[in-house]
């Protein structure tokens, strides 16, 4: 199990070094000097010149990659240039309400996504997967923006039961959180609760006809106890690696629905820097969502060892 | 022991010759019969002919500010009723679609180019450079499309044009991992090897006999990806990162059919209605060129 683990955080690490060395280019590859877009179109030379000392831009890359490097594990991630304010503290903001929509579309996608699929998987052509069917070609024709949008005008601006736009913090008011996350939650794990249900779908009708659900049935145990216990249990293992794939969509997919809900959030922060050229920013977000992203992933993936005896002796 | 003797196959016409021996033919004929591939494809060619023929079949141009007042509901002259600038929103819907269409079919295009060529060289080659390769693949997976795109865009800059690379660039890694796996099962079959005892180059190889089997697959994820490229397209747009205004695109009608949603629901409603049939028509379509090409893939009735 230990060699197991050791070998998956290794793994990680040269995805981790490529992806953070891509980060780092994004910001060298902007067009122009980047000290001449901070010091505005009447700066002097002398001042652009100030600027790129002070940035470092001065310094071969590797060493401005390392330095980058070591101030990031020190958790000093920069300055905004535009407006002087350390992105750590940007980031402290914009983070929690971020994961707060992150982790309320994956409960809305488990909520529909998980009964569905198992239903469907257990009673293959009935009524629940036709249904299945109908929800997964509904959402690929409908983009997450677009339902939020068609959300906002039924729920919001003719019903008004939730709240237009804007967010409150699970910590200071749940009752009232709930009421702003609702909306943006559902546009955003729609999709995701389709992908669920399809997966949890084929790999439970595939343990359906297994043999040891047979001998389950055999020796008189009540049907859901055999769906449940014997036939979810083992198809749970890839549904889990499939949901963790899709922190990536969810990640990016924050950043359009912030949009549509006016929502604080990562997504604002790193449109906001891309529109006002504010490099830092995103150069250091994209990070953090790809960590984020290998994170899980890594998890995931060691839960999947702990889960199957099976996966660890390859 | 009598001699066999070969009769060649009598086909009834021209028609079930090809649709019997040839692979593409008989794709496209199992396509069409499959009534999933019949609806997609049916939409598809409706919305490329209205995308193709725009300038013909609208009567107001996209960025004039003529119609006779704001928010016009649907009628007669304005189909799809007016925005709040007095613009005609059947024309910016339909001119709109023009856009998605082809930046996810020029995007898509490029990027599957570029991959398959790729992961074809890498998968026949080997050794390091398929190894150097697929990390670099891995890296670039990492990134999920759209924060991709939103890098990409960040060192062009907004624009139509910029986010056609984005999309071309964040498809290049997928299709290049699938053309490297299509290539390792090709890789060692008879007729490569006949090629390569023939004295064929790798390139001929490759080009010449790979890519005719290999490339059948690769389509379906074509379908696919043209989909994704229309959904990133338009989720760039409605960031305010796509087409600069005043052009129209679908994203964009979306985005700013948000602000205008108690008074005009037609605004989000037929444009949001075009993507949705754009969208649904490649996934029928991909589904069905699944089917038509793969023979585990096609439905046991």
């Amino acid at each position: 199990m230990i060699g197991y683990l050791v070998g998956r955080l290794v793994q990680a690490i040269p995805v981790l070094f490529l992806a953070s060395i891509a980060v780092f280019l994004v910001l060298r590859l902007v067009p122009g000097d980047p000290a001449d877009n901070i010091a505005g179109e009447d700066a002097s030379p002398a001042q652009v010149a100030a600027i790129r000392e002070q940035l470092g831009l001065n310094d071969p890359l590797p060493v401005q990659y390392g330095r980058w490097i070591g101030d990031l594990a020190q958790g000093d991630l920069g300055v905004s240039v535009r407006t002087g304010v350390p992105v750590r503290r940007l980031l402290s903001l914009s983070l929690p309400p971020t994961l707060e929509l992150a982790v309320a579309s994956y409960v809305i996608a488990i909520l529909i996504g998980l009964p569905l699929g198992v239903i469907a998987g257990v009673k293959p052509r009935s009524g629940w997967d036709w249904l299945l069917s109908s929800y997964t070609v509904g959402t690929l024709g409908v983009p997450n923006f677009m339902l939020g949008v068609l959300l906002l005008w039924l729920f919001s601006v003719k019903l008004g039961w939730f709240p237009v736009s804007g967010r409150i913090s699970f910590f200071d008011d749940p009752v009232g959180s709930i009421r702003y996350l609702v909306l943006p939650a559902f546009a955003l794990g729609t999709g995701l609760g389709a992908v669920l249900a399809r997966y949890t779908r084929t790999t439970v009708q595939a343990a359906m006809g297994q043999d040891y659900i047979r001998t389950a049935r055999a020796k008189g145990l009540a049907g859901h106890v055999v769906v449940i216990r014997h036939a979810l249990r083992n198809s749970l293992i890839p549904v889990v690696t499939i949901m963790a794939l899709q922190v990536g969509h969810v990640l990016a997919g924050t950043v359009v629905i912030e949009r549509v809900f006016t929502r604080p959030g990562l997504g604002r922060l790193v449109v906001d820097a891309i529109l006002n050229r504010d490099y830092l920013i995103v150069q250091s977000t994209l990070l953090i969502l790809v960590l984020i992203f290998v994170g899980v992933n890594l998890v995931a993936d060691i839960a999947y060892g702990m889960l199957d005896p099976r996966v660890r002796r390859r | 022991m009598s001699r066999v003797s070969y009769q060649p196959l009598e086909y009834r016409s021209r028609r079930e010759r090809l649709v019997r021996e040839s692979m593409l033919w008989g794709s496209l004929d199992r396509l069409v019969r499959n009534p999933q591939g019949l609806i997609g494809l049916v939409i598809l060619l409706l919305l490329v002919f209205a995308a193709v023929f725009a300038p013909f079949i609208t009567w107001h141009d996209p960025n004039i500010q003529d119609a006779s007042a704001r928010f016009l509901s649907p009628s007669f002259e304005h189909p799809f009723g007016t925005d709040e600038l007095r613009r005609d929103l059947y024309s910016r819907t339909i001119y709109g679609l023009r856009i998605s269409l082809l930046i996810s079919l020029v995007a898509v295009g490029v990027g599957a180019t570029f991959g398959i060529i790729a992961g074809f060289l890498s998968g026949y080659f080997g050794g390091w450079v398929d190894t150097v390769m697929m990390r670099l693949v891995d890296a670039l997976l990492a990134f999920p499309g759209l924060l991709a795109a939103l890098a990409i865009v960040t060192i062009l800059g907004p624009g139509v044009r910029n986010v056609g690379i984005a999309i071309a660039f964040f498809s290049i890694p997928s299709f290049a991992r699938l053309a490297r796996a299509q290539m390792l099962s090709e890789r060692n079959r008879d007729y490569v090897l006949a090629a390569e005892a023939l004295g064929a180059g790798a390139m001929r190889v490759v080009f010449g006999h790979i890519t005719r089997n290999a490339i059948a697959p690769l389509l379906t994820q074509v379908a696919l990806f043209m989909a994704a490229a229309v959904v990133l397209s338009a989720s760039l747009s409605f960031l305010g990162l796509g087409e600069k205004p005043p052009d129209p695109s679908l994203g964009g009608l979306v985005n700013s059919s948000k602000s205008n949603l108690q008074v005009a629901w037609w605004y989000a409603v037929f444009p949001g209605a075009a993507l949705a049939a754009l969208l649904l028509s490649l996934n029928l379509l991909a589904d069905a060129i699944n089917e038509a090409i793969n023979p585990f893939a096609r439905r046991r009735a």
